[in-house]
């Protein structure tokens, strides 16, 4: 884990380096993710440059803004709470107020990602990504909400990984033992979300994904409902981790055939 | 004979920045009394370049001829990209003293993975041995040095010394993987083996560095550091029991290579 933190830092270091900002906006959950990529950034950057914000809505759980605090403070991160509460009721009040939960908690989403990016314009700084390879191969976030971010030092690593990452990088106790959760609505869990485990996930996932294992032979080994579950979510998901598709007209259609790095000029 | 291996971090397709970069390090190698000085593949241009390529060809070249005049009074290698009849290469060049004196383009381009060089370079086609102030030479350009035929070949034409330079981009188990390579070709070929990666950060892939030269004996003469920049100053000793006890050099065949090679092949076809 000592090599996996050093290239993080490096890469956060380096890329955030070329865009000649040097601040990180962080949302801070309360969560496992965010925290290790609160102390990631406070390594690359110095707790100075690292801006967290957490942003609960009314039914958000007292613990997760208790440990959003608790994280800022452990790295001495600058910490703002802003709350939501009021912006995303006047939407619903106004515009439908039988929505269900689902669009309730992405729009909640939306709403975080909203103010991190004006955050980040205010302070010249880049939005730091916070969701792991686990939860972007399952499709588990908001499109244009949580997944959305400049750059994001944990998205090659599965849950199962982020939790060594975590102790290695002395993230407390309480944010690491507690149960992973959106927090969108009351006693929200991942794992009963998905209906596995994150070790369950993982498990398949690194078969599935890093040694390409075909289908059959992962139904020999594992649950045959298990493993359509989780190939489904992941193709029924792959849009979500895709630019949205152009219609090709010219010869030179951009990102098929204008192709050129991301650090183009920096 | 001292010699430098540079394992710096150039600017993804800023070559006016890179240029100054490599001038830097061969001041300071002259100044340490280095022979020669060795830097990573595309170590002028960086390189994850994409359509970057074509658009850097003409500016690749001039700089070329003034790291050409830079080479007075030491001897150098680096990567670059290269035009040859309206052809884009990954090459490495070879300068001593005010003088191109061998160009290698990259035979084996890793399309596959992350990788996707064959999308903007054509391949080069032969290993060449030339005099370098190390001796009998050849240059391998990284993936060159997976195909143990390449090292084979340049070592069967006389190489005594292999130099392979790289932008090896991090990811587990790469380190051991070329650590692997290098000691395999120097010990089974009792050649030199000088291996000189590259540092940084580009697009979100991060290179492990790890830059390292072993003898013909197949020892680790000395490395440099993983996943950041730093020159590596060595002492090359002159070890010729090991080549006189190879196998490889007294007692290796290749009209039998080449003959059964041919059968193979045709059998195949």
């Amino acid at each position: 884990m000592e090599k996996t933190a050093l290239i993080l830092t490096d890469f956060l270091r380096e890329e955030q380096g070329k865009t000649g900002l040097n601040k990180a906006v962080i949302g801070l959950s309360g969560g496992i993710d965010s925290a290790v990529v609160c102390a990631l950034c406070v390594r690359a950057l110095g707790a100075e440059n690292v801006h967290t914000f957490c942003l609960p809505y009314k039914t958000s759980h007292p613990a997760s803004e208790a440990h959003a605090r608790l994280c800022a403070e452990t790295f001495g991160a600058h910490y703002q709470v802003i709350e939501i509460t009021k912006q995303i009721d006047a939407y619903f009040d106004a515009v439908d107020p039988a929505a269900s939960a689902l669009r309730r908690g992405n729009k909640m989403a939306r709403e975080r990602m909203t103010i991190l990016y004006d955050h980040s314009a205010k302070l010249g700084g880049l939005v730091i990504g916070t969701s792991n390879k686990t939860e972007l191969l399952l499709g588990y976030g908001t499109q244009h909400g949580d997944m959305a971010s400049a750059l994001n030092p944990i998205g090659d690593l599965y849950k199962t990984q982020i939790f060594e990452l975590a102790k290695y990088l002395k993230i407390p106790e309480p944010i690491i033992n507690k149960a992973p959760s959106a927090d969108l609505w009351d006693g929200q869990s991942d794992e009963t979300d998905l209906g596995y485990t994150y070790a369950r996930i993982d498990e398949l996932l690194a078969e599935l994904i890093e040694q390409r294992v075909s289908e059959r032979a992962l139904k020999a080994k594992f649950e045959p409902v298990f493993v359509n579950k989780i190939i489904a979510l992941v193709k029924k998901s792959q849009f979500k981790r895709r630019l949205p598709l152009i219609a090709k007209l010219s010869a030179r259609t951009i990102d098929r055939e204008f192709r050129y790095p991301r650090d183009w000029g920096v | 004979m001292k010699i430098a291996l540079a394992q710096v971090y150039p600017t993804l397709g800023n070559l006016a920045a890179n240029y100054a970069l490599l001038e830097k390090e061969i001041l300071a190698a002259r100044q340490n009394g280095a022979r020669l000085i060795i830097f990573p593949e595309l170590a002028l241009t960086g390189y994850l370049l994409k359509d970057q390529v074509y658009d850097l060809l003409p500016l690749a070249r001039e700089y070329l001829a003034k790291l050409t005049e830079l080479s007075k009074g030491i001897n150098l290698l680096f990567g670059s990209i290269e035009e040859q009849n309206s052809r884009a290469y990954n090459a490495a060049f070879y300068l001593s003293d005010g003088e191109l004196i061998h160009t290698h383009r990259k035979v084996y381009l890793p399309t596959y993975g992350m990788f996707d060089e064959k999308r903007y370079f054509s391949a080069g086609s032969q290993f060449q041995t030339f005099a370098s102030v190390l001796g009998p030479t050849a240059i391998l350009i990284c993936e060159d040095a997976w195909h143990f035929s390449s090292a084979y070949l340049a070592a069967s034409a006389g190489a005594e010394n292999v130099v392979i330079i790289s932008s090896s981009p991090y990811r587990a188990g790469i380190a051991k993987q070329w650590q692997n390579i290098n000691r395999s070709i120097a010990e089974n070929l009792a050649v030199n083996v000088f291996y000189c990666n590259r540092a940084g950060v580009e697009d979100g892939v991060t290179f492990w560095g790890g830059s390292a030269v072993y003898t013909n004996d197949g020892e680790l003469l000395g490395g440099a550091a993983e996943l950041k920049s730093e020159t590596l100053f060595l002492d090359l000793p002159e070890n010729r029991e090991a080549r006189q006890q190879s196998v490889f050099v007294r007692d290796e065949r290749p009209e039998v290579v080449l003959k059964e090679l041919s059968r193979i092949w045709q059998s195949v076809l």
